[in-house]
């Protein structure tokens, strides 16, 4: 036996709590073996990167596959904890991994001899190929559909597209599946190589199998099939049955699996495509092992084979089924280890051939750092008023693609300046469109639901957008600022879409037009509440626009286009203005405003104002198949136009009974949750989809759905229950229902 | 240091036969006013205000000031270092030459010269763009 190569003067890292000398080019594996112990807590030893029996936390990351893992002075490892998961919050540093991306039109993974004798093909076809292979530091983690490779590095992650990936993988070996296999000192016939080469001794050796890969390794082979491992803490003995039934016991240390090939095909099973093609090994088909009877079949999961029993007993009689039912093969080696007995467990069960289950990236475990790497979340964006909002204490949130204010401490303060006195809103995220050219009206009576031509310049209305379906998906305004010019507003979280469907029918049509966006040119600033008017006087704005009307002006000596309409139910003034004058606009509002009660407003108290009035947020209140008549909205509807989006699917609709209708309810305060279930006679017939308790009223107002579940030939119920409290159905608006506050 | 500042423009659409003219007639102005073809119909002109831009050949052109936009000026090797790990799409060789695509998957439209890059980018987005490329 070859002397142990460690010594006092060895390199060391640290296991366990101690350090843990190791020969340059061990990996962590080999090392801790070398020393007499196991680098994780027990089953079949692979030291190839196939199983999942050598995991450990390393440097503060869980899931490290120690054999592939070289030593080095300075690293940490210890063992994953027995019954618990390991702790996932690995060290902070290794979040901003870069990531190099790369083209090539062809790309071999694995550099056995399949994988070189291809490279020479391709080569002397005058063909490049980029060539990966885990042992030159580059590890494959994900094959993707169209020529997609994610690879994973030391110290960055590689996205690689390819007009084709050849997958040159090798094969692995079966993992043995008894009573006992997860005891520590089974080896597979290439780790008891690859533990001799490193000097380790074996002990008292034995090989069950006769594949032939443990030829020449010093150890006992034992004929028949293997019943069981018995063992305390590690190996002891096993016990292996002759072709007779007879059971024999031999004592050993190390059990050696040499029980036959399995296609290392985890990286080919994640696609379908014909990007991908595997050769050589990894191509060739193996035979399945006996079918299991006892003992862990998937070391990942801890899946036994009588969970597999469970499962089958249960009906799911297929292999990807059995997989999510038992959750065999969905740990970090997506089935490397028990894809082969699963399979051979449903063929006998089954009498069928079983075809192998998919695999899901990644194929090695990958912190969130690096699985993130090069992926950001949606960017928000910042309105103009962004750091002003900040400034004055706001609590932000997020809402239709951009950071808004929720509230600045006090939504029901807000609330009553709306109501009583005056208050500003920063109202930037609307969407915002000019249309403009010699058919913009013949354009826009196509793209609205409402008549255009006979909105006077000067003027607007307010209008649904709807689909081909008759569905509604956005709400807003027109503006006419000349016989062919138009301003158009949109919903914050529509304005997005909006740009692309106003170009595509303007091009379907042939139309003349011309259309810009606006909706990040131009800020916008809500001036409402029954003091607005005199706050813009005072600022300089003499006549404001009466209701539904709109002009260039000039408040506070800065430019705006003032438009005036209504969604908190009292009088407002939208000002347009440009994004770097904003901030001085906004303020001279708030520094006229103070003695008359100002108060900036976020959308908590905003939403609660609008539902007061009853007015629909789409996209909130309303469903992807929401149609003018459900909601109650047929007066922005006509149908005698010649022509709009919608119109054959909303008179096709129009005599076919519908349950589906939105209800307006007052309840008992406080107000029941959105979302909150709607009863009927012990029957769930809907759901309220916003609420909010009315400072004013005393009571709480919502909007909710009426789905199923009631006569929809007869009248609306008058009376439904929430929250186990009774509901009473009632009518929008629930406040100023004659609408004079909003036009004063 | 790297910094995102608004950039005086004017924003343009027109026919795009109109808008080749007005296009035409920039190449005697200075060479600091740009005009970034967005699409057949549209164009961003930098540096410029709006009485600087005329489409006599459209009379229904939009012209518009654009205070919504900010750019971000790198020179090569910054460009290297701080944007191409961001982008997934194929830089064009041409210069100069506009590209248009998600940087860090943010929008933005990338004029390229031989002296350098120009990152315009709306100004709602441009403190996070920034901020993503200066973690490079």
């Amino acid at each position: 036996m070859a002397a142990n190569p460690v010594g006092p003067a060895s390199p060391r890292f640290i296991f366990e709590g101690a350090p843990q000398g190791f020969v340059p080019g061990d990996s962590v594996a080999i090392a801790i073996l070398r020393s007499g112990r196991e680098p994780g807590n027990g089953g079949a030893l692979c030291l190839t990167g196939d199983c999942g029996n050598c995991l450990g936390v390393v440097d503060g990351t869980a899931f490290v596959r120690t054999c592939q893992t070289s030593a080095r002075p300075g690293l940490v490892a210890d063992r994953h904890p027995v019954g618990v998961a390991p702790s996932m919050m690995g060290p902070a540093t290794v979040i901003d991994i870069p990531v190099r991306r790369e083209r090539h039109d062809v790309v071999i993974v694995g550099l056995g001899e399949a994988g070189l004798v291809e490279r020479d093909r391709l080569v002397a076809a005058g063909r490049t190929p980029r060539l990966l292979d885990a042992s030159g530091g580059e590890d494959v983690v994900s094959v993707y559909d169209d020529g997609f490779i994610v690879v994973r590095t030391d110290n960055a992650m590689v996205h690689i597209e390819a007009n084709e990936i050849v997958l040159a993988t090798g094969r692995a070996e079966l993992f043995p599946v008894c009573a006992g296999s997860t005891l520590p000192g089974v080896r597979t016939s290439g780790a008891a190589r690859r533990m001799v080469a490193a000097g380790i001794d074996l002990g008292r050796a034995v090989i069950v199998g006769s594949a032939g890969a443990a030829n020449g390794l010093a150890a006992t082979r034992l004929g028949g099939s293997l019943v069981r491992i018995e063992g305390s803490a590690r190996v002891e003995a096993v016990v292996v049955r002759d072709a007779f039934g007879n059971d024999t016991r031999v004592d050993c240390d190390t059990l050696i699996a040499d029980l036959g090939p399995a296609p290392r095909d985890v990286l080919a099973r994640m696609v379908d495509d014909g990007s991908v093609r595997v050769i050589g090994p990894a191509a060739e088909p193996c035979a399945l092992p006996v079918c299991p009877t006892s003992g862990i079949v998937c070391p990942c999961s801890g899946t036994t084979v009588e969970d597999l029993d469970g499962v089958w007993s249960r009906g799911f009689r297929e292999v990807e089924l059995m997989k999510r039912a038992s959750l065999a093969g969905t740990g970090t080696c997506q089935g490397a280890a028990c894809l082969p007995h699963l399979r051979a467990f449903v063929s006998a069960k089954s009498g069928e051939p079983a075809l192998p289950f998919t695999a899901r990236p990644a194929a090695r475990q990958l912190t969130m750092g690096e699985a993130g790497a090069g992926v950001f979340f949606d960017a928000w964006r910042t309105t103009a008023l962004d750091a002003e909002h900040r400034r004055l204490g706001a609590n932000m949130d997020r809402f239709g693609g951009w950071w808004r204010p929720w509230n600045y401490g006090d939504h029901v303060a807000e609330y009553w300046a709306v109501r009583e006195a005056v208050s500003i809103g920063d109202v930037s995220t609307l969407g915002k469109m000019i249309v403009t050219g010699p058919d913009s009206v013949e354009f826009l009576e196509r793209i609205y639901p409402t008549n255009v031509a006979d909105i006077k310049v000067g003027r607007s209305r307010y209008v649904l957008l709807l689909n081909e379906r008759g569905h509604l998906f956005d709400d807003g305004m027109i503006v006419r600022e000349g016989d062919t010019r138009f301003v158009l507003t949109f919903t914050s979280g529509g304005a997005g879409n909006a740009e692309m469907w106003m170009r595509d029918w303007a091009e379907t049509w042939g139309l003349d037009v011309r259309i810009m966006d606006r909706t990040m040119s131009l800020a916008a600033i809500n001036v409402t509440g029954p003091r607005a008017a005199e706050l813009l006087i005072r600022l300089g704005l003499e006549e404001p626009p009466k209701f539904l009307q709109h002009r260039h002006v000039t408040v506070a000596g800065i430019a705006c286009h003032a438009m005036r309409l209504s969604f908190t139910g009292e009088a407002s003034w939208e000002l347009h203005v440009r994004p770097d004058h904003a901030v001085a606009l906004w303020r001279a509002l708030m520094d006229a405003g103070r003695d008359l009660g100002i108060k900036p407003h976020g959308l908590q108290a905003l939403f609660g104002l609008r539902l007061e009035k009853g007015h629909v947020i789409v996209g909130m209140d309303t469903e992807m198949d929401t149609t003018p008549r459900r909601i109650d909205h047929d007066w922005a509807i006509k149908m005698n136009k010649p022509f709009f989006l919608g119109q054959e699917a909303l008179a096709r609709t129009a005599s076919l009974p519908d349950q589906r209708r939105m209800i307006a309810l007052t309840m008992e305060s406080p107000a029941p949750v959105e979302g909150a279930p709607i009863w009927l006679d012990h029957q769930l017939v809907g759901h309220v989809a916003t609420s909010f308790t009315s400072p004013l009223l005393g009571h709480a107002v919502m909007l909710g759905w009426l789905k199923r579940g009631w006569d929809a030939s007869g009248p609306i119920p008058t009376t439904v229950w929430v929250d186990g409290r009774a509901a009473t159905v009632s009518e929008t608006p629930f406040y100023d229902k004659e609408g004079g506050r909003a036009r004063r | 240091m790297l910094a995102a500042s608004t950039v005086p423009a004017v924003r343009v659409v027109a026919h795009p036969d109109a808008l080749d003219s007005f296009i035409s007639s920039m190449k005697a102005w200075p060479i600091t006013k740009t005009a970034l073809r967005l699409a057949p119909d549209e164009a961003l002109v930098l540096h410029v205000d709006t009485t600087d831009v005329s489409i006599p050949d459209d009379p229904h052109a939009i012209v518009e000031p654009e205070h919504g936009c900010s750019l971000i000026a790198l020179s090569w090797p910054e460009f290297e270092r701080h944007v191409r790990p961001l982008v997934e799409w194929a830089i064009p060789p041409d210069r100069p030459v506009l590209a248009q695509g998600m940087v860090a998957f943010i929008p933005a439209k990338l004029w390229m010269t031989t002296g350098g890059v120009r990152i315009v980018v709306a100004t709602p987005f441009a403190d996070t763009l920034l901020e993503r490329m200066l973690a490079r």
